[in-house]
């Protein structure tokens, strides 16, 4: 059993790029135990690494989002037939409009256990999507009907649909002009109403109820 | 002896991934052992409070005050030292810890050895900071001192009925209410509050009221009423 598993994932090698180094080394060992050659590098040695190792998968940090397009032309340039996968902080909608512009294979998040981890990896290094997305990860018992979102303040609307951007707690407050402590009470507000138990769950509601991630027109004239 | 035990270790954090990543390399070394993980902030706390793990790794980005589930699990269990882990290096996030009691400060962007060297470092009793991170922070510490120490001697400078004053202030009181409650004339309340701005060196009551509401300075006057 091992020495098929292993004859399967010979011809894989995967790169991790990543300015967070103890994760990304962390992640190294995970694949590695899981026998998937692994190797990270950070974004300034990415160009470099891409030509010294024969990876087919890059699994490329998205944070800071805005770095990540011309990170992947980078890779691209170095290695037209690589497969990027991308590592995000929360699942949003965000996150496949990124995927989208990049062209990558998919997305995973921060919150991904070990073992789904490794199984993504596994999957994308064969051509297949990272998981079966978020199609069947937030299955009907999430769809709220319409008039949940009645029952939300405009402010809480505005800070779910900020929710549906990603990001960290410290960015997303100061996007909308509040205190971490202000937003972490609207977040527990709309998860009271929305019944639901965590960040995930509040977008995936929200994406499924139609509603789009919040633009920074609107959010300056929320904050005029 | 043969050797120490090896180091019990608590990872709180709120990213799955990154726990999976830390316990993987804490796990591959013969004298660390990570007993459990929690995913937030209050869960850290009980979790914590039942493991009594030597060290735990917690996150600066939980949700909450920052440093606020450090300084709760500083008093509820003292004996468990507490290392704080950031995704990048920042001087605020530095500080706020080592005021709230963390023994060491590290970040995401460290190599792995390095983590694991301070956590090491901080379960045989030092304190471990990034050396380059350093400097920044005593300094911080140094300029908070200078600020109390100088607000302090700037409150030496008030009478005593400028002290109720001004605790008054920091409670939120206008000038009406500060001669309701001293029984004044609002005249005499005002010259009260113009002689603290000058004395405080500060432009507005407001400010007067934040400087005081910053030092605990209501705590310290009780009067609240004549004499």
């Amino acid at each position: 059993m091992p020495g098929r598993r292993e004859r399967r994932r010979a011809d894989v090698c995967v790169l991790i790029c990543s300015e967070r180094q103890a994760l990304a080394e962390g992640l190294v060992r995970l694949l590695n135990d899981a026998s998937v050659a692994t190797s990270h590098t950070t974004p300034d040695g990415l160009a470099e690494a891409l030509r010294a190792e024969p990876a087919t998968v890059l699994l490329l940090d998205a944070e800071p989002a805005d770095e990540t397009p011309p990170r992947v032309r980078t890779a691209r340039r170095a290695r037209p037939a690589l497969q990027v996968l991308l590592l995000t902080a929360e699942p949003t909608s965000w996150c496949d409009t990124l995927v989208d512009e990049v062209g990558a294979i998919g997305s995973l998040t921060c919150h991904a256990g070990a073992v789904e981890f490794i199984e993504a990896v596994g999957r994308v290094a064969e051509g297949k999507p990272p998981a079966p997305a978020s199609a069947s990860r937030f299955p009907p018992r999430f769809s709220a009907p319409a008039s949940l979102f009645d029952q939300l303040t405009r402010r809480e609307l505005e800070v779910l649909r900020t929710l549906m951007l990603g990001g960290r707690s410290a960015t997303l407050a100061r996007r909308l002009g509040i205190s971490p402590n202000t937003l972490q009470t609207h977040v527990q507000n709309i998860f009271l109403k929305l019944g639901v138990g965590n960040r995930f769950e509040a977008a995936a509601v929200a994406r499924q109820a139609g509603l789009r991630p919040i633009t920074d027109e609107e959010l300056a004239e929320g904050a005029g | 002896m043969t050797g120490p035990r090896p180091a019990t270790v608590l990872i709180a954090h709120e990213h799955a991934l990154f726990r999976a990543a830390i316990r993987a390399a804490f796990e591959a070394v013969p004298d660390m052992t990570v007993v459990a993980e929690a995913g937030r902030g209050d869960d850290a706390v009980v979790r914590v409070r039942c493991h009594r793990p030597d060290v735990v790794l917690v996150s600066d980005t939980f949700p909450g005050p920052p440093g606020g589930v450090c300084a709760k699990l500083r008093t509820s269990v003292p004996a468990t030292k507490v290392v704080v882990v950031g995704d990048a290096p920042a001087q605020e996030a530095l500080q706020a810890a080592i005021e709230d009691g963390a023994a060491g400060y590290v970040t995401n962007t460290m190599a792995l050895a390095d983590l694991t060297a301070a956590v090491r470092q901080v379960y045989r009793g030092h304190s471990f900071v990034p050396p380059s991170m350093l400097g920044a922070l005593l300094r911080g510490l140094i300029e908070r001192t200078h600020r109390i120490d100088r607000a302090v001697g700037l409150f030496a400078r008030l009478t005593p009925r400028e002290k109720e004053v001004l605790a008054l202030l920091a409670d939120g009181c206008d000038h009406a209410s500060v001669a309701d409650i001293l029984v004044i004339s609002p005249e005499t309340a005002r010259t009260h509050i113009q002689r603290i701005i000058g004395k405080l060196g500060v432009h507005s009551r407001l400010e007067a009221a934040a400087m005081a509401a910053e030092h605990g300075f209501s705590d310290y006057v009780p009067a609240r009423g004549r004499r």
